[in-house]
């Protein structure tokens, strides 16, 4: 799964600190999550959805489906 | 930027990770003075075991979903691929002509002298949680750091 957490944070020139707090997880896992190496349960994708202001689907996009695309 | 202000839920973490930590360095200070002064501290050893299971179930809970993940993670193939090759090893030392030998019999030996039967019976018992444990801290912390 792809996802743009690292262009919606740098635009609200939060640190992985900044936006793992208002998560309530570790910054390790932001960056996990960030770098794609760990897909985030829905309850804490909603969660990331609902701190951006954004839709899910605009955070994140399936591999098949974005490689498709380009 | 923001300032960072830790949120409730990562300062709760904090406390019970060092709380942990200082458990896991009382645990063998205490039993460590006690057998140095002589001192039988099978009450206090009693209650910090039982304290240590507490904090481990709440840190536990207290983890986030990346964290748990690692957690199943290890136990999973760190304890069950370690569990494997000890059986695997007991089944090769049974199988082989002759007493049993195993290589860290005498240094164990020489270390803490001749055990009695029931005694050696439990040190095997608990051999196979503790490599489980060394496998599953090994397996915890590649899946960790490789996700920091």
């Amino acid at each position: 799964m792809r996802n743009r957490l690292k262009v919606l944070r740098a635009e609200r020139n939060w640190s992985q600190a900044d936006l793992a707090d208002k998560l309530d997880v570790s910054r390790q896992s932001v960056n996990a999550i960030e770098t794609g190496k760990y897909d985030p349960s829905l309850p804490l994708a909603f969660k990331i959805a609902k701190v951006f202001a954004l839709p899910i689907e605009q955070i994140f996009s399936d591999d098949e489906l974005a490689q498709a695309a380009e | 930027m923001t300032a960072v202000s830790t949120s409730s839920a990562n300062k709760r973490r904090a406390l019970y990770r060092n709380l942990m930590i200082g458990m896991l360095i009382l645990v063998p200070l205490v039993t460590l003075i006690s057998r140095t002064l002589g001192v039988h501290v099978h009450g206090l050893a009693s209650v910090l075991m039982v304290s240590a299971l507490a904090l481990a179930v709440l840190q536990f809970n207290a983890l986030d979903e990346v964290a748990k993940q690692a957690h199943y993670v290890a136990w999973m193939w760190g304890s069950m691929v370690v569990m494997g090759l000890f059986g695997v090893i007991m089944a090769v030392l049974y199988a082989l002509p002759g007493p049993i030998t195993i290589p860290v019999e005498a240094p164990l030996v020489n270390l803490f002298g001749d055990a009695h039967p029931d005694t050696a019976f439990l040190a095997g018992f608990i051999a196979s949680p503790f490599l489980m444990t060394i496998g599953f801290a090994v397996w915890w912390a590649v899946y960790w750091l490789r996700r920091r």
